[in-house]
Order: structure tokens, then sequence, then C-alpha cells
């Protein structure tokens, strides 16, 4: 868990992490119901599992935000750094190129106005990007920025090499997180079905609650595989 | 043509063609005319009279990214000098030609996971059902029993619990066809819980007494 993502974002941790109390608390004891009767004494445990899980997965959100964004900006970066060019190019003027940049992306755009705002109140152009390139979180997009403020116009800054270590990054969650969710899908239902047959479940309502408690894995294991697979 | 490769190219071309002076509007017309629907709207547009900012429209707010990326600097040319834009976009659009090859790359890795994926949920109906199936006969161990547990409600339970989870598995490898993985894994299923049903029919032969 990085602290600089709830810093970036303005989120209170102390308020963020009662909220994922309050939310694991709730798993705890709506599975802890659900399962009493089905898994008898070890539901505690599985209740435990399921809360811990949901947990993480609310502290954790504001870093998955964050590196959803900076992919975008990093990918942005480099349109920006294209467009701010062919304008600085033509008009010869790092202020008017800033008024003419039109990004994709919103957090991007939106320093870019901010940038433009700024110049327009009076501020030095090197400052003014400075200044509003400090919302972006990609360093690339950051620089692209800053760059705008201080290059010629026979340079090319913006590369995507942040951009590919990010896809390549993705790669390996994948690559990592492809086989557990595999092991999950096919190994849960085999051991809830094996339980039930040794514990001699038979009765409708408790098989559903092992059916309902197999959907929560499953579920569960999706949203912890999906997150950082990037955008294939 | 479809696909985003060979509309990054066509788009590469025009940046070429503006680079060595050329209207960005009538190399727009001469590189999409026989392009998918969105490169024949722009073309079809240009023709009309519409102004570029207005007819690449259709580019910008494509459902692919590289395209719409670049589509959006050519636009800009509007703004700034259609030299200068191509100048500059070459070395952009060789980036994001860059960026759709290795997309396409996980693409077609993805399609070997997804048949993976179709094996897997095939396995697992067969699995499930075989032990939702027998489980029953098994767990009692009691060979002097003639009744083995009725499974009707267990073997509903663990079809439940396979559709679920070929089905996940199925949505995360291709995203709306996970029906086929539920498809193959219920078809599994059943076949083999209707194979392997019988077994548990056959009276149990009591084994007091041998010897």
């Amino acid at each position: 868990m990085r602290i600089a993502s709830y810093d970036h974002f303005g989120v209170s941790p102390p308020k963020l992490i009662g909220i994922g109390l309050a939310s694991s608390l709730a798993a705890y004891f709506a599975i802890w119901d659900l399962l009493a009767e089905a898994l008898g004494e070890a539901s505690q445990p599985a209740a435990l599992v399921v809360a811990a899980l949901v947990f993480y997965m609310v502290v954790s959100t504001p870093r998955r935000i964050l590196d959803r964004q900076r992919l975008s900006e990093a990918r942005e970066a480099v349109a920006l750094s294209a467009s701010a060019m062919a304008c600085l190019s033509v008009t010869g003027s790092r202020s008017k190129t800033f008024m003419m940049l039109r990004p994709r992306d919103q957090t991007s755009a939106s320093a870019t106005r901010e940038c433009a705002r700024e110049i327009l109140l009076g501020l030095s152009v090197g400052r003014a990007a400075g200044e509003s390139s400090k919302v972006l979180v990609s360093y690339s997009a950051a620089d692209a920025l800053k760059s705008v403020a201080s290059m010629e116009p026979d340079d090319f800054v913006a590369t995507d090499e942040e951009t590919r270590g990010i896809e390549s990054s993705a790669d390996l969650y994948r690559e990592t997180k492809l086989p557990m969710f595999m092991t999950v899908c096919f190994f849960s239902p085999i051991m809830l079905v094996l339980y039930a047959v040794f514990a001699h479940i038979y009765d409708p309502v408790k098989l559903l609650g092992l059916v309902v408690f197999e959907f929560i894995i499953v579920d569960l294991a999706f949203f912890f595989s999906s997150v950082g697979r990037g955008p294939a | 043509m479809k696909g985003e490769l060979p509309m990054l190219f066509a788009l590469k071309k025009v940046l070429e063609s503006a680079d060595s002076g050329e209207g960005i509007a009538h190399s727009l017309v001469r590189e999409l005319r026989g392009m998918d629907p969105e490169g024949a709207a722009v073309a079809r547009m240009i023709l009309l009279g519409q102004p570029l900012a207005v007819s690449i429209r259709p580019l910008v707010e494509s459902r692919a990214n590289e395209v719409s990326m670049l589509s959006s600097l050519i636009g800009s040319a509007t703004k700034s000098s259609s030299a200068a834009v191509g100048r500059r976009g070459r070395a952009f659009a060789t980036v994001l030609e860059r960026w759709v090859r290795l997309r396409e790359n996980v693409k077609l890795e993805m399609k070997v996971q997804a048949f993976r994926s179709l094996v897997t949920s095939g396995v697992l109906g067969a699995v499930t059902a075989m032990m939702a199936s027998l489980g029953p006969l098994v767990a009692n161990l009691n060979f002097e029993s003639s009744t083995p547990p009725p499974s009707g409600n267990l073997l509903l339970a663990a079809g439940m619990m396979t559709a679920i989870s070929s089905g996940m598995l199925g949505f995360y490898m291709s995203g709306r066809r996970f029906v086929i993985n539920v498809a193959v894994a219920m078809l599994v299923f059943a076949l083999v819980s209707t194979v392997v049903s019988p077994l548990v029919d056959i009276p149990s032969v009591t084994l007091w007494g041998i010897k």
C-alpha cells in the first residue's frame, strides 16, 4: 500500500481505513451468517479470509486508480510532445503553444488548461508548466509538459520508455495471475463438492450456501487477477 | 480493409505526404477511400466540403486509441501547419505502430489462453460431474448399505459451481464469449453425469461372509 496514492487524491488514510474496516466487518458477518450452517466451525476462518480481502480491496483503491491514470498519462505524453513541437515550430511562441494544446487524457488536459490559465494570469511559462505538472502522476507526461516551456523548435523530447515499462510489467502481472486464477476456478468447485460429499451435506439450503461461497471466492480471485492486467 | 494497423499505415502516409508539401485533405481522401466505414466516412465528408477538423471526427472518436491519437494530431494541423505536423507526426506514428503491434501480439496470446480455458472448463465439468455422481457412494464407505444417499441436490449444486467457475474463467479470457465456456463445461458435465449415474443404482453386494 503506497500512501503517496492517498496524498495524490487527497484521501485521508484514517477515513479510508475506517471505510475498509466497516466493509470488511460487513463482509465478515454476512459470510459467517451465510455459511454457518454449511461450513460449521470452518465458516469463521473463511469469513476472516474474505473480510481481509475486502479490506485490502477498499484500502488499495487509490493505488489502482493511480496506476491506471499513470498509464493513460504516459501514453498521452508522446502525443502531447509531438503536437507541442508542431505548434511551436509554427507559432514560435511557447505561451501560444500551451494555449493551442488539447490533450485527450483528462488529467493531462486539465494540467495543460491550468498551465494556460496561469500564463494568462502573468506567470512565466517555465513556472506555470512546473506548477501544473505537479498534478500529473506519470513522469514522462510531467517532463513533456515542462519541456514545452524550455524546448527549441527542433527538439523531440518525449519517448515511450515509461509506457513500455508499464506494458511489460502488465505482461508480467498477466503471466503470474493467469495460472493463479485458473487454479482457483478449477479447484474451488472440486474442493467444495468434496467437502459436501465427505461432510454429508445434501440439504438444498446448505448446498446453496456453498454455491454462493464458491461464487464469492471466484469473484474475489477475478478481481485480484484483473488488477494490473493492462490494456490488452 | 479492417483493423488498426492498416488505418495507422494510411495515416502515416498522410503525414508523409503532408511533410512533402501535399495537402492533408487531399491525401486523406486518397488513403482512406477504400478503408473501413470510419475511414470512408472521413473521405466522404471531405469530398462533401466539410472542414478538416469536422471531417476527421469519426477517426478522433474511434474506439482504437492509437488511431484516435494520430488523427487528433492530424486534426491539429488546421491550427498550426500541415508540414510541421507531418514532420513531427512521423516519429509519433512509428511509436504508435509499435504499441499496436505489441497489442496484436498480446491478442494472439490471449486466443491461445482462451482455448486453454475452454479445455479447463471441459475438464472441470467432467471432474465435478464424476465427483457429484459417485461421491455419495464412495463417501459412505459402507458396503453393507444398499441405498446410497440421494445425490440429486449435490449434482445440481456441482453443476451451478461448474457454471460459475467456467463462466468467470471464460469472462476473464474472452470477455463476452464466456457463454462458450459455460456451454462446454455444462455439456461435458451432463454427458459425464448421464454416463456415470447408472453406476450408483447398481445394488451393492454385501461383503459379510466372503472368505
